[in-house]
């Protein structure tokens, strides 16, 4: 009995799977390096080879179906405390009873990972509409904090939308970001030193969009709990609707 | 005027038409924007609407004197028009911020019909055209514009709209003289007939540019004119079926104006009637029924205490209970408590052994109401004919706010 770590990447945890059947041996937890260890327990550290990565999930897919596949990677990226088992455990179930797994909704063990993922696709689509960029010095800025692990599955979206920009969208709770520039796009570790300021033109758009979204709400059916049921308050923070208004 | 006041005064003049959806509109893609089937929000007012697109007018400069209308002639307020490349501009520099899906690009008429129509067609050929913008725009279809404009905008659009706003005849006559029922209508048979034609066109393995792909929408006024709910929602079915509308809105009237034949300017808006007409409008749309189930010469208004289909369900006690393991789907969809989705996934789940109530509830369906009119395996749900006191169950709550909670309407 062993807690297992490992680098914290989907591919990483595809190569702790094959490691795991591999040796016939499943772990009693699974950590990513540089959380914090447990002192009882014995640790295994699995590398992460992306080639056999590839491999392992074109397995998985064959077996159970791309769809389980797609559930388990989404479960990964939620907040889930102990995701990794939990993510772990489905993938076992499915490997056992084929793609009939993803049916089992009254099984723990697919409702939480079912759950999980939906809850990191729901904040996926909410954050296609809440992101915001600021243009700064020809680059487009979007700052954002999402409960989820979010960034590889929105950057996709924007590299579609702005593929003739250059921008950064940027997990400030992570402190990673996903850089976009010439077609290609990236995640990797980002720092600010603080808040970025705003160029004169930038203020004036801005100030276009916060006119623009203050007379367009019809004042005789005013229901702040109906907008706060759509946009929670824990979105606003870089909202510029929702910027307090300047001294 | 700066771009700032244009804004502040031409989004006033839009913020009534309550159309404000993104969606219906997959795969088009440009240097600049793409659109997503579903459609996208990107914040809510504080009217608790969503903000998709930038939905401002043109110019609300109106030569049109409809009494119902803020931007009416006679009106005294500021005036102000957009230039073409202003208000393009306007909508690259909010897109590429991620501000909004696209913009929603409608006016009020200024000089004639056509005049409009080819400001509006100049606007989106640059957005188009120069910019390659491949986000959405949804086109208003100016009453009375000839069709080779429409045809153009039809081309640039994504959706397009012609507002009916007063659901008769004789209330156009009364409240919009300059308007007539053939004016709205001929612009709307004319979108619809293209759309319909170049479906063939395109299915015949022709390839062309898509016409209006997000099709076609309307907008009608609640309480404004004296027309009852019957009227209105065969209005809607009729336009569901001859021009193959993709949505009617319905919008609660807003007094904007003193005038002996609209109500007061301190009549609040009728909010849950519009409410009620939309759960009746998804009745026709999604549930299989007809208007003339829904309410009759005489039943002509919805019962504000009971959502539609719940007082379809009391009116029909014969029809229950529906037993949810055997009975077609167009039966299950007549259950109250029981939508599109649970009994898709009713059926699904029957296939693999008998339902009970506690499957039902995990499979989503609302058991407080549909326990009345259902069977199953468990089957120990109250008969159904309870009389009047049924009634006084199912019946919702008197709202406690007069902002009754909205609809979520994007679609």
């Amino acid at each position: 009995m062993a807690v297992w770590t490992f680098d914290g990447t989907f591919n990483g945890f595809l190569c702790l799977i094959h490691e795991s059947a591999l040796k016939k041996e499943r772990p009693e937890g699974i950590l990513r390096a540089g959380e914090t260890q447990p002192l009882l327990f014995e640790t295994v550290h699995t590398a992460t080879d992306e080639r056999l990565a590839a491999s392992v999930r074109t397995a998985l897919a064959a077996r159970f179906s791309r769809r389980i596949l797609a559930a388990g990677y989404y479960a990964f990226l939620s907040a889930m405390p102990e995701r990794e088992m939990a993510v772990y455990r489905y993938f076992a179930l499915a490997w056992t009873m084929g793609p009939r797994a993803a049916g089992l909704l009254a099984d723990d063990r697919v409702r939480t990972v079912h759950e999980a993922g939906r809850a990191v696709s729901r904040e996926r689509h909410r954050f296609l509409g809440l992101l915001r960029f600021s243009e700064l010095g020809g680059v487009l800025y979007a700052p954002f904090e999402p409960e989820g692990d979010i960034l590889p599955l929105v950057a996709g979206h924007f590299a579609r939308r702005l593929g003739g920009e250059r921008w950064i969208i940027h997990d400030t709770g992570r402190n990673r970001a996903a850089v976009y520039e010439n077609g290609i796009w990236r995640v990797s570790a980002f720092r600010t030193g603080g808040p970025l300021p705003l160029s004169g033109r930038e203020r004036e758009i801005r100030d276009l969009w916060k006119r623009y979204f203050s007379s367009t709400a019809v004042q005789t059916r005013k229901n702040a709990e109906l907008q706060r049921q759509f946009m929670p308050k824990k979105y606003w923070k870089y909202l510029p609707e929702k910027e307090p208004p300047a001294e | 005027m700066e771009t700032l006041g244009k804004l502040a005064v031409l989004a006033e003049g839009a913020k009534y038409d309550v159309s404000c959806s993104s969606s219906g509109s997959a795969g088009r893609r440009g240097a600049v924007g793409s659109t997503s089937l579903g459609g996208i929000c990107h914040s809510w007012s504080d009217d608790g609407r969503c903000i998709s697109l930038l939905k401002v007018l043109f110019s609300n400069d109106c030569v049109f004197d409809c009494a119902y209308c803020v931007n009416r002639r006679s009106a005294d307020i500021p005036r102000a028009t957009f230039t073409p490349r202003e208000l393009a501009d306007l909508t690259i520099q909010m897109y590429r911020r991620n501000y909004i899906e696209g913009l929603f690009l409608s006016s009020a008429v200024v000089g004639s019909p056509d005049d409009t129509m080819v400001q509006l067609v100049r606007t989106a050929k640059i957005l188009r055209e120069e910019h390659r913008f491949g986000g959405y725009i949804h086109a208003k279809a100016i009453p009375g514009a000839s069709p080779s404009l429409l045809g153009t905008l039809g081309l640039l659009a994504d959706r397009m709209s012609v507002n009916i706003e007063l659901p008769s005849e004789t209330s156009l006559r009364a409240l919009a003289p300059q308007k007539s029922r053939d004016s709205i209508l001929r612009p709307m048979a004319f979108i619809g007939g293209t759309i319909e034609e170049r479906r063939k066109w395109r299915k015949s393995g022709r390839s062309g540019p898509a016409f209006v792909p997000a099709g076609q929408s309307t907008q009608l006024m609640v309480g404004a004119s004296p027309e009852n709910d019957f009227t209105i929602l065969r209005l809607s079915e009729g336009l569901y079926r001859s021009f193959g509308l993709k949505r009617v809105y319905y919008s609660a009237y807003i007094p904007v104006a003193e005038n002996p034949l609209l109500p007061a300017p301190a009549t609040k808006p009728p909010m849950l009637r519009e409410h009620r007409l939309y759960q009746a409008d998804w009745l026709l749309r999604f549930y299989g029924f007809k208007a003339e189930e829904v309410l009759s010469p005489q039943q002509p208004n919805l019962d504000e205490a009971l959502d539609p289909k719940t007082g379809w369900a009391l009116a029909h006690p014969d029809f229950f209970p529906v037993d949810v393991n055997r009975a077609s789907c167009e039966e299950i969809l007549r259950v109250p408590g029981i939508g599109v989705r649970s009994a898709r996934r009713i059926l699904s789940a029957r296939r693999g052994h008998l339902l009970d109530g506690d499957d039902l509830t995990k499979l989503g369906v609302v058991m407080k109401r549909a326990r009345f009119f259902i069977s199953c395996k468990s089957a120990a749900f109250p008969a159904f004919p309870a009389g009047g006191d049924l009634r006084r169950l199912l019946a919702s709550p008197p709202p406690g706010k007069d902002n009754l909670r909205q609809l979520r309407l994007e679609f």
